[in-house]
Protein backbone atom coordinates (compact mmCIF):
# COMPACT_ATOMS: atom_id res chain seq x y z
CA UNK A 1 0.00 0.00 0.00
CA UNK A 2 0.84 3.64 -0.03
CA UNK A 3 3.97 4.62 1.86
CA UNK A 4 4.71 8.35 1.63
CA UNK A 5 8.00 7.94 3.40
CA UNK A 6 9.38 6.00 0.45
CA UNK A 7 8.54 8.75 -2.01
CA UNK A 8 11.21 11.06 -3.27
CA UNK A 9 9.91 14.65 -3.12
CA UNK A 10 13.03 16.06 -4.79
CA UNK A 11 12.26 14.31 -8.07
CA UNK A 12 8.82 15.42 -9.25
CA UNK A 13 8.70 12.86 -12.07
CA UNK A 14 9.46 9.98 -9.71
CA UNK A 15 7.02 11.37 -7.15
CA UNK A 16 4.32 11.47 -9.83
CA UNK A 17 5.05 7.95 -10.90
CA UNK A 18 4.87 6.71 -7.31
CA UNK A 19 1.53 8.42 -6.84
CA UNK A 20 0.22 6.96 -10.06
CA UNK A 21 1.20 3.48 -8.98
CA UNK A 22 -0.45 4.02 -5.62
CA UNK A 23 -3.62 5.21 -7.31
CA UNK A 24 -3.59 2.23 -9.63
CA UNK A 25 -3.28 0.03 -6.56
CA UNK A 26 -6.49 1.52 -5.20
CA UNK A 27 -5.33 4.45 -3.09
CA UNK A 28 -7.72 7.32 -3.89
CA UNK A 29 -5.75 9.77 -1.76
CA UNK A 30 -2.86 9.50 -4.19
CA UNK A 31 -5.05 11.17 -6.78
CA UNK A 32 -5.67 14.10 -4.44
CA UNK A 33 -1.93 14.58 -4.09
CA UNK A 34 -1.51 14.52 -7.86
CA UNK A 35 -4.18 17.16 -8.22
CA UNK A 36 -2.49 19.35 -5.64
CA UNK A 37 0.83 18.96 -7.41
CA UNK A 38 -0.40 19.89 -10.88
CA UNK A 39 -3.52 22.02 -10.54
CA UNK A 40 -1.73 25.37 -10.71
CA UNK A 41 0.21 24.44 -13.85
CA UNK A 42 -2.95 23.19 -15.52
CA UNK A 43 -4.87 26.31 -14.56
CA UNK A 44 -2.13 28.66 -15.76
CA UNK A 45 -1.80 26.87 -19.08
CA UNK A 46 -5.55 26.87 -19.58
CA UNK A 47 -5.70 30.55 -18.70
CA UNK A 48 -2.92 31.41 -21.13
CA UNK A 49 -4.68 29.56 -23.90
CA UNK A 50 -8.28 30.51 -23.14
CA UNK A 51 -7.75 33.98 -21.74
CA UNK A 52 -10.25 34.10 -18.90
CA UNK A 53 -10.76 32.66 -15.45
CA UNK A 54 -14.16 31.00 -16.00
CA UNK A 55 -13.04 28.92 -18.94
CA UNK A 56 -9.67 28.16 -17.37
CA UNK A 57 -11.35 27.00 -14.17
CA UNK A 58 -13.89 24.81 -15.92
CA UNK A 59 -11.27 23.33 -18.19
CA UNK A 60 -8.90 22.63 -15.30
CA UNK A 61 -11.59 20.60 -13.59
CA UNK A 62 -12.33 18.80 -16.83
CA UNK A 63 -8.65 17.94 -17.23
CA UNK A 64 -8.52 16.25 -13.84
CA UNK A 65 -11.78 14.44 -14.45
CA UNK A 66 -10.27 13.07 -17.64
CA UNK A 67 -7.08 12.15 -15.78
CA UNK A 68 -9.04 10.35 -13.08
CA UNK A 69 -10.82 8.22 -15.66
CA UNK A 70 -7.64 7.43 -17.61
CA UNK A 71 -5.04 7.14 -14.89
CA UNK A 72 -5.53 3.41 -14.44
CA UNK A 73 -4.25 2.96 -18.00
CA UNK A 74 -1.25 5.29 -17.61
CA UNK A 75 1.86 3.22 -18.26
CA UNK A 76 4.52 5.83 -17.68
CA UNK A 77 5.92 5.89 -21.22
CA UNK A 78 6.00 9.68 -20.98
CA UNK A 79 6.21 11.73 -17.81
CA UNK A 80 2.95 12.51 -16.07
CA UNK A 81 3.54 16.21 -16.63
CA UNK A 82 3.84 15.65 -20.37
CA UNK A 83 0.71 13.51 -20.33
CA UNK A 84 -1.29 16.09 -18.39
CA UNK A 85 -0.11 18.90 -20.65
CA UNK A 86 -1.16 16.95 -23.71
CA UNK A 87 -4.61 16.35 -22.23
CA UNK A 88 -4.89 20.04 -21.41
CA UNK A 89 -3.92 21.11 -24.92
CA UNK A 90 -6.40 18.68 -26.47
CA UNK A 91 -9.22 19.90 -24.27
CA UNK A 92 -8.30 23.52 -24.90
CA UNK A 93 -8.42 22.92 -28.63
CA UNK A 94 -11.86 21.34 -28.29
CA UNK A 95 -13.04 24.16 -26.05
CA UNK A 96 -11.85 26.90 -28.36
CA UNK A 97 -13.60 25.20 -31.24
CA UNK A 98 -16.83 25.00 -29.25
CA UNK A 99 -16.55 28.60 -28.16
CA UNK A 100 -15.86 29.79 -31.68
CA UNK A 101 -18.93 27.94 -32.97
CA UNK A 102 -21.13 29.10 -30.11
CA UNK A 103 -20.15 32.72 -30.44
CA UNK A 104 -20.07 32.59 -34.21
CA UNK A 105 -16.68 34.22 -34.20
CA UNK A 106 -13.30 33.12 -35.36
CA UNK A 107 -10.94 31.58 -32.86
CA UNK A 108 -8.67 34.59 -33.06
CA UNK A 109 -11.47 36.88 -31.90
CA UNK A 110 -11.96 35.16 -28.58
CA UNK A 111 -11.98 37.57 -25.67
CA UNK A 112 -8.77 38.38 -23.91
CA UNK A 113 -8.11 38.05 -20.20
CA UNK A 114 -10.85 39.30 -17.90
CA UNK A 115 -8.44 40.07 -15.10
CA UNK A 116 -7.00 43.53 -15.65
CA UNK A 117 -3.34 44.01 -15.09
CA UNK A 118 -2.48 45.30 -11.65
CA UNK A 119 0.42 47.51 -12.70
CA UNK A 120 -1.76 50.56 -12.72
CA UNK A 121 -0.04 52.07 -15.70
CA UNK A 122 -2.15 52.57 -18.79
CA UNK A 123 0.74 52.10 -21.17
CA UNK A 124 1.72 48.85 -19.57
CA UNK A 125 -1.87 47.60 -19.73
CA UNK A 126 -2.04 48.53 -23.37
CA UNK A 127 1.26 46.82 -24.10
CA UNK A 128 0.12 43.62 -22.41
CA UNK A 129 -3.15 43.77 -24.25
CA UNK A 130 -1.34 44.04 -27.57
CA UNK A 131 0.91 41.15 -26.66
CA UNK A 132 -1.98 38.95 -25.62
CA UNK A 133 -3.79 39.61 -28.85
CA UNK A 134 -0.65 39.00 -30.86
CA UNK A 135 -0.09 35.67 -29.13
CA UNK A 136 -3.67 34.64 -29.77
CA UNK A 137 -3.32 35.42 -33.45
CA UNK A 138 -0.38 33.09 -33.88
CA UNK A 139 -1.02 29.76 -35.60
CA UNK A 140 -2.18 27.20 -33.07
CA UNK A 141 0.93 25.03 -32.88
CA UNK A 142 3.23 28.04 -32.75
CA UNK A 143 1.10 29.59 -30.03
CA UNK A 144 1.07 26.40 -27.97
CA UNK A 145 4.80 25.90 -28.39
CA UNK A 146 5.50 29.48 -27.34
CA UNK A 147 3.33 29.21 -24.25
CA UNK A 148 4.78 25.86 -23.21
CA UNK A 149 8.29 27.17 -23.64
CA UNK A 150 7.98 30.63 -22.15
CA UNK A 151 5.27 30.29 -19.55
CA UNK A 152 5.36 26.64 -18.60
CA UNK A 153 9.14 26.60 -18.93
CA UNK A 154 9.15 23.22 -20.61
CA UNK A 155 12.21 21.91 -22.41
CA UNK A 156 12.06 21.37 -26.15
CA UNK A 157 12.08 17.60 -25.84
CA UNK A 158 9.14 17.84 -23.45
CA UNK A 159 7.32 20.12 -25.85
CA UNK A 160 8.01 17.69 -28.67
CA UNK A 161 6.53 14.88 -26.60
CA UNK A 162 3.46 16.94 -25.79
CA UNK A 163 2.92 18.13 -29.35
CA UNK A 164 3.72 14.82 -30.94
CA UNK A 165 6.49 16.20 -33.13
CA UNK A 166 10.28 16.15 -33.34
CA UNK A 167 12.48 18.36 -31.22
CA UNK A 168 13.54 20.20 -34.37
CA UNK A 169 9.95 20.95 -35.26
CA UNK A 170 9.29 22.21 -31.75
CA UNK A 171 12.28 24.57 -32.00
CA UNK A 172 11.20 25.75 -35.44
CA UNK A 173 7.68 26.40 -34.18
CA UNK A 174 9.08 28.38 -31.29
CA UNK A 175 11.23 30.64 -33.42
CA UNK A 176 8.52 31.10 -36.03
CA UNK A 177 6.25 32.12 -33.17
CA UNK A 178 8.76 34.66 -31.87
CA UNK A 179 9.33 36.08 -35.31
CA UNK A 180 5.61 36.31 -36.02
CA UNK A 181 5.04 37.93 -32.68
CA UNK A 182 7.66 40.54 -33.29
CA UNK A 183 6.17 41.38 -36.65
CA UNK A 184 2.75 41.81 -35.11
CA UNK A 185 3.72 43.99 -32.16
CA UNK A 186 6.51 45.85 -33.95
CA UNK A 187 10.01 46.29 -32.74
CA UNK B 1 24.03 38.84 -24.31
CA UNK B 2 23.05 36.60 -21.43
CA UNK B 3 21.90 33.10 -22.00
CA UNK B 4 18.14 33.28 -22.00
CA UNK B 5 15.60 30.58 -21.60
CA UNK B 6 14.36 31.09 -25.13
CA UNK B 7 17.57 30.35 -27.03
CA UNK B 8 19.46 27.12 -27.40
CA UNK B 9 23.24 27.03 -27.18
CA UNK B 10 23.86 26.91 -30.92
CA UNK B 11 21.94 30.14 -31.39
CA UNK B 12 23.83 31.81 -28.59
CA UNK B 13 27.15 30.91 -30.19
CA UNK B 14 26.05 32.44 -33.45
CA UNK B 15 24.71 35.56 -31.74
CA UNK B 16 28.09 36.11 -30.15
CA UNK B 17 29.77 36.27 -33.58
CA UNK B 18 27.09 38.06 -35.65
CA UNK B 19 26.14 41.66 -34.72
CA UNK B 20 23.04 41.77 -36.95
CA UNK B 21 21.61 38.62 -35.48
CA UNK B 22 22.63 39.77 -32.01
CA UNK B 23 20.56 42.94 -32.48
CA UNK B 24 17.57 40.90 -33.56
CA UNK B 25 18.22 38.54 -30.69
CA UNK B 26 18.09 41.43 -28.26
CA UNK B 27 14.72 42.44 -29.63
CA UNK B 28 13.45 38.90 -29.28
CA UNK B 29 14.83 38.81 -25.77
CA UNK B 30 12.87 41.94 -24.90
CA UNK B 31 9.81 40.36 -26.35
CA UNK B 32 10.31 37.23 -24.30
CA UNK B 33 10.75 39.26 -21.16
CA UNK B 34 7.55 41.13 -21.92
CA UNK B 35 5.75 37.86 -22.36
CA UNK B 36 7.23 36.35 -19.23
CA UNK B 37 6.27 39.37 -17.21
CA UNK B 38 2.66 38.86 -18.05
CA UNK B 39 1.58 36.83 -15.08
CA UNK B 40 -1.61 34.91 -14.83
CA UNK B 41 -3.65 36.46 -12.05
CA UNK B 42 -3.88 34.12 -9.12
CA UNK B 43 -7.50 33.28 -8.39
CA UNK B 44 -6.83 33.29 -4.64
CA UNK B 45 -6.31 30.81 -1.86
CA UNK B 46 -10.03 30.24 -1.37
CA UNK B 47 -10.25 29.08 -4.97
CA UNK B 48 -7.42 26.59 -4.53
CA UNK B 49 -8.87 25.28 -1.30
CA UNK B 50 -12.19 24.64 -3.02
CA UNK B 51 -10.61 23.14 -6.13
CA UNK B 52 -10.25 19.56 -4.90
CA UNK B 53 -13.63 19.36 -3.10
CA UNK B 54 -15.34 20.64 -6.27
CA UNK B 55 -13.47 18.07 -8.33
CA UNK B 56 -14.43 15.28 -5.94
CA UNK B 57 -18.05 16.41 -6.11
CA UNK B 58 -18.03 16.29 -9.92
CA UNK B 59 -16.43 12.85 -9.82
CA UNK B 60 -19.18 11.59 -7.50
CA UNK B 61 -21.84 13.05 -9.78
CA UNK B 62 -20.29 11.35 -12.79
CA UNK B 63 -20.00 8.02 -11.02
CA UNK B 64 -23.60 8.22 -9.79
CA UNK B 65 -24.73 8.96 -13.32
CA UNK B 66 -22.93 5.85 -14.52
CA UNK B 67 -23.96 3.55 -11.68
CA UNK B 68 -27.17 5.09 -10.46
CA UNK B 69 -29.68 3.55 -12.82
CA UNK B 70 -32.44 2.02 -10.66
CA UNK B 71 -33.07 -1.71 -10.79
CA UNK B 72 -36.48 -1.42 -12.38
CA UNK B 73 -34.94 0.36 -15.37
CA UNK B 74 -32.58 -2.56 -15.93
CA UNK B 75 -35.48 -5.01 -15.49
CA UNK B 76 -37.65 -3.16 -18.02
CA UNK B 77 -34.80 -2.94 -20.46
CA UNK B 78 -34.13 -6.66 -20.10
CA UNK B 79 -37.79 -7.58 -20.55
CA UNK B 80 -38.10 -5.41 -23.63
CA UNK B 81 -34.96 -6.90 -25.10
CA UNK B 82 -36.17 -10.45 -24.41
CA UNK B 83 -39.56 -9.71 -25.98
CA UNK B 84 -37.97 -8.27 -29.10
CA UNK B 85 -35.61 -11.21 -29.37
CA UNK B 86 -38.46 -13.72 -28.98
CA UNK B 87 -40.57 -11.87 -31.55
CA UNK B 88 -37.66 -11.92 -33.94
CA UNK B 89 -37.07 -15.66 -33.51
CA UNK B 90 -40.79 -16.63 -33.74
CA UNK B 91 -41.36 -14.33 -36.68
CA UNK B 92 -38.46 -15.89 -38.49
CA UNK B 93 -39.29 -19.57 -37.95
CA UNK B 94 -43.08 -19.58 -37.83
CA UNK B 95 -44.35 -18.34 -41.14
CA UNK B 96 -48.19 -18.19 -41.35
CA UNK B 97 -49.66 -21.01 -43.55
CA UNK B 98 -51.10 -18.60 -46.07
CA UNK B 99 -47.82 -16.83 -46.42
CA UNK B 100 -46.04 -20.15 -46.84
CA UNK B 101 -48.50 -21.19 -49.54
CA UNK B 102 -47.97 -17.94 -51.37
CA UNK B 103 -44.27 -18.51 -51.17
CA UNK B 104 -44.67 -22.03 -52.60
CA UNK B 105 -46.74 -20.65 -55.45
CA UNK B 106 -43.95 -18.24 -56.18
CA UNK B 107 -41.48 -21.12 -56.08
CA UNK B 108 -43.63 -23.04 -58.53
CA UNK B 109 -43.84 -20.03 -60.79
CA UNK B 110 -40.08 -19.84 -60.87
CA UNK B 111 -39.07 -23.48 -60.50
CA UNK B 112 -42.11 -25.44 -61.78
CA UNK B 113 -42.30 -27.75 -58.76
CA UNK B 114 -45.66 -29.54 -58.88
CA UNK B 115 -45.22 -31.03 -55.41
CA UNK B 116 -44.94 -27.55 -53.97
CA UNK B 117 -47.87 -26.43 -56.06
CA UNK B 118 -50.01 -29.24 -54.68
CA UNK B 119 -49.08 -28.28 -51.14
CA UNK B 120 -49.82 -24.66 -51.87
CA UNK B 121 -53.21 -25.49 -53.31
CA UNK B 122 -54.03 -27.77 -50.39
CA UNK B 123 -53.27 -24.94 -48.03
CA UNK B 124 -55.03 -22.20 -49.91
CA UNK B 125 -58.07 -24.32 -50.91
CA UNK B 126 -58.47 -26.84 -48.12
CA UNK B 127 -62.18 -27.64 -48.86
CA UNK B 128 -61.78 -28.41 -52.57
CA UNK B 129 -60.90 -32.10 -52.94
CA UNK B 130 -61.29 -32.09 -56.71
CA UNK B 131 -58.03 -30.35 -57.47
CA UNK B 132 -55.17 -32.74 -57.83
CA UNK B 133 -52.01 -32.43 -59.83
CA UNK B 134 -50.37 -35.66 -58.78
CA UNK B 135 -48.99 -37.57 -61.72
CA UNK B 136 -50.78 -40.82 -62.53
CA UNK B 137 -53.80 -40.03 -60.43
CA UNK B 138 -57.20 -41.07 -61.80
CA UNK B 139 -59.62 -38.14 -61.72
CA UNK B 140 -62.56 -40.60 -61.65
CA UNK B 141 -61.20 -42.68 -58.80
CA UNK B 142 -62.76 -42.34 -55.41
CA UNK B 143 -60.64 -41.05 -52.60
CA UNK B 144 -59.05 -43.92 -50.74
CA UNK B 145 -60.90 -43.20 -47.55
CA UNK B 146 -64.43 -43.01 -49.06
CA UNK B 147 -65.30 -46.66 -48.53
CA UNK B 148 -64.09 -46.44 -44.98
CA UNK B 149 -66.28 -43.42 -44.43
CA UNK B 150 -69.28 -45.22 -45.81
CA UNK B 151 -68.64 -48.18 -43.58
CA UNK B 152 -68.49 -45.93 -40.58
CA UNK B 153 -71.67 -44.10 -41.55
CA UNK B 154 -73.58 -47.31 -42.36
CA UNK B 155 -72.34 -50.19 -40.25
CA UNK B 156 -73.26 -53.78 -41.22
CA UNK B 157 -75.53 -54.21 -38.26
CA UNK B 158 -77.95 -51.61 -39.53
CA UNK B 159 -77.82 -52.27 -43.24
CA UNK B 160 -77.72 -55.99 -42.99
CA UNK B 161 -76.17 -56.17 -46.45
CA UNK B 162 -73.15 -58.15 -45.36
CA UNK B 163 -72.45 -60.63 -42.63
CA UNK B 164 -74.26 -63.75 -41.53
CA UNK B 165 -77.79 -62.46 -41.13
CA UNK B 166 -80.57 -64.50 -42.78
CA UNK B 167 -81.25 -61.68 -45.19
CA UNK B 168 -77.69 -61.63 -46.29
CA UNK B 169 -77.51 -65.31 -46.70
CA UNK B 170 -80.58 -65.16 -48.86
CA UNK B 171 -79.14 -62.45 -51.06
CA UNK B 172 -75.87 -64.31 -51.43
CA UNK B 173 -77.67 -67.37 -52.55
CA UNK B 174 -79.41 -65.31 -55.20
CA UNK B 175 -76.07 -63.89 -56.30
CA UNK B 176 -77.18 -60.28 -55.97
CA UNK B 177 -74.78 -59.14 -53.31
CA UNK B 178 -72.31 -57.75 -55.80
CA UNK B 179 -74.97 -55.74 -57.52
CA UNK B 180 -76.15 -54.46 -54.20
CA UNK B 181 -72.61 -53.52 -53.23
CA UNK B 182 -72.19 -51.65 -56.41
CA UNK B 183 -75.59 -50.07 -55.97
CA UNK B 184 -74.27 -47.96 -53.12
CA UNK B 185 -72.02 -46.16 -55.36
Amino acid sequence: MWEPSKMNPSDPAQRDLDLVRQFQAGNEHAFDLLVEAHRRDVYRLAYRLLGNHADADDLSQEVFLRIYRSLVRFRGDASLRTWITRITLNLVTDRRRELAIRRQTSIEDLPVADHPSETGKESRVLEEEILRKAVRRLPRRQRETLILRVFQEMKFHEIAAVMGCTVGTAKANFFHALRGLRQRVGS
Amino acid sequence: MEKSKGFPDEILKHLAACPACAREGDQLQLLLESLSAEAVPDPGEAYWQAFLPRLRYRLRVQQRALQGRPGWMWACSGAAASFLLAALVVGRWQVPPETGAQLRLEQVASGNNPESLQQALDTLLPDDPGISLREGSDPNALPNDLSQALEEAFPERETGLEGNSPEAQRLKEKGTSSSLDSGWV
